[in-house]
């Protein structure tokens, strides 16, 4: 259960993030696409760690569900993080237009 | 405690210790001698039995190589063939290894390997030797399906023989007959077609052994499997343990659904609804396009998208009412709201919105397969591009944190700078060995580890809740980490 709310957690975050960044995305392939090239570099890199990640987290011995409830927490400091900036921000410029 | 005793104290604690040290040592330099002992004897045999497969007549003792192999065929033909198989046939099947030795016996460990692919009502068989038929595997399919699978299975028989060098006597043992049983699927057929495929379960006929306790395998990318709504076969796990006993020359079906879960034949039944959300995408471009072929390209739009959004309000007030259903009938049984009920409406909720995420995703594919809409094509075929892009440097991170799952370990190979694959560092999952080997400590340390984790989370989720709620605080949540 805790995967599952993981998982629509994130995929919404990813389908947002997608959209917001996609533009910026498009600039970049069409004008300097030798960064997509750091971009692939940067997934594999990633896709590697996510290897050998599982091989140390069976190493640790820990339980599944310690595990679960790690990553949920991971997941969600990650996530209120990113919801909490923009928030901010936005607080503060109401507080600057409106005083 | 004055000097004088405490020096007293001392010297016949260091004493002990001493003691204790040289029996450690004494034990290791037994074993190490018997290690070193046992590696020598072990090389020059197994270099022996090596040279079993050349052609020299290498003479060991009183008989040579062909004489060894003529009499592992023999032994075994004898003992499981009844003398049927011909020498040829038993060593295209069967190959032998040496797996251990005393000073006067050679153990020859035997294996049959046999990997047998076939379509539905798969035969795995050797011969027609029933002792040798090993696993008879069927997957039905969801009817209508116009989608066949490959599949296949894996089965290594083994025995070994231990021979006597000296009175050449030997003996059989067996009690392990069953290694491995691999059921894999292998991919999408496509030469075939038949739409009238029946309903049924998973169920695998065994016909050779009395009684089975092992792994059952199953290797497959069960992610394609699903995304495919032909069949209805849904494997959660790779790795799963099953016991079945006394099935000899019946039908099996797997003893736990919960890994063998499946559809059920009503998935089929339409509903009384407007359907799908990705429905109601389907029928808005199939509108869309009917429209659009006898009017102009805003009107057929703008009549699709006023219709969809209709269909879409009903879907979603169908959607809250069933949730509110869902919650009232789930008050009135707590049990099943945390076991059944929760999960449901979750799903529900995470199959809602990827329903509206895919009928966006089609309607732009659409559009950017009809329309000319090259300023912004590019933005329309990266939408929902997941490959490449700013976004790795968040999501990719949260990707990796998701897909942590200490029990999805596969065994890590390293290769070495400079030599070939064979030659790479085998690193197995420790989850597995310590299951194996220390269960005892595993389980306390999981009770140990589940306390340090619940305080870690609890405190650090505490501190990030907190910070957040202070409007003082500056990149606080972060904190929460610390």
């Amino acid at each position: 259960m805790i995967q599952l709310f993981i998982n629509v957690i994130v995929d919404i975050l990813s389908f947002i993030i997608n959209l917001v960044l996609t533009p910026i995305n498009t600039i970049i392939a069409q004008n300097i696409p030798g960064v997509l090239d750091f971009y692939d570099n940067l997934e594999s890199f990633l896709l590697t760690i996510k290897n050998v990640m599982n091989w140390v987290v069976s190493f640790s011995g820990l339980s599944s569900q310690a595990i679960d409830l790690l990553v949920a927490y991971f997941i969600f400091i990650t996530i209120a993080n990113i919801s909490a900036r923009p928030i901010r921000l936005f607080v503060s410029w109401w507080d600057s237009i409106v005083s | 405690m004055n000097k004088k005793e405490y020096l007293t104290n001392f010297k016949v604690m260091f004493t002990m210790f001493i003691c204790l040290v040289l029996l450690i040592l004494l034990f290791l330099s037994s074993n190490i001698v018997h290690a070193l002992t046992a590696s020598m004897w072990g090389t020059a045999v197994e270099n022996h039995i090596n040279s079993l497969t050349s052609t020299s007549s290498y003479t060991y003792d009183n008989y040579n190589s062909d004489t060894i192999k003529e009499f592992i065929f023999n032994r075994s033909n004898e003992q499981f063939f009844d003398n049927t198989l011909t020498q040829s046939e038993f060593y295209q099947r069967f190959n032998y290894v040496v797996l251990g030795y005393s000073q006067s016996t050679i153990r020859v460990f035997v294996q049959n390997y046999e990997r047998v692919m076939d379509y539905q009502g798969l035969n795995a068989i050797v011969g027609n030797d029933t002792r040798f038929f090993f696993a008879n595997m069927t997957i039905q399919y969801r009817a209508g399906s116009t989608t066949y699978w490959k599949c296949g299975v894996n089965a290594i028989y083994s025995y070994y023989i231990d021979i006597n060098y000296n009175t050449m006597s030997y003996t059989f043992s067996d009690n392990n007959p069953l290694t491995d049983l691999d059921f894999y699927l292998l991919g999408q057929d496509t030469h075939r077609s038949d739409n009238n495929v029946p309903y049924g379960s998973v169920d695998i006929n065994m016909q050779l052994f009395d009684s089975y306790n092992g792994n059952f395998s199953w290797i497959e990318t069960w992610n394609e499997l699903e995304n495919t709504d032909s069949l209805w076969l849904r494997v959660s796990g790779y790795t799963t343990d099953y016991t079945i006993t006394n099935y000899y020359n019946s039908i099996v079906d797997f003893p736990d659904l919960q890994y063998v879960s499946s559809g059920t034949p009503d998935d089929e039944t339409p509903d009384d609804g407007v359907g799908d959300l990705s429905d109601i995408f389907e029928q808005f471009l199939e509108k869309f396009k009917s429209i659009d072929n006898n009017t102009n390209e805003s009107k057929g739009f703008l009549e699709g998208i006023g219709e969809t959004l209709g269909k879409i309000g009903q879907s979603i007030g169908d959607g809250l009412n069933d949730l509110i259903e869902g919650i009232s009938g789930t008050l009135n049984d707590i049990y099943d709201w945390f076991t059944g009920g929760f999960n449901d409406l979750v799903s529900g909720i995470s199959d809602f919105v990827f329903d509206i995420l895919n009928g966006i995703q089609s309607i732009f594919d659409w559009l950017t397969g009809n329309y000319n809409l090259n300023p912004i094509e590019n933005f329309f075929n990266n939408f929902n591009e997941n490959d490449y892009g700013l976004q790795i440097f968040i999501t990719g991170p949260i990707d990796v944190i998701r897909d942590l799952d200490g029990d999805l370990c596969e065994p890590l190979r390293i290769p070495l700078p400079l030599l070939n694959e064979n030659n790479s560092i085998y690193l197995p999952c420790m989850s597995e060995f310590y299951r194996e080997q220390i269960p005892d400590f595993l389980n306390w340390w999981q009770i140990l580890s589940n306390a340090l984790v619940i305080f870690f989370v609890g405190r650090g989720t505490y501190n990030a809740i907190h910070d957040l709620l202070d409007p003082k605080a500056r990149d606080s949540v972060m904190r929460g980490m610390l």
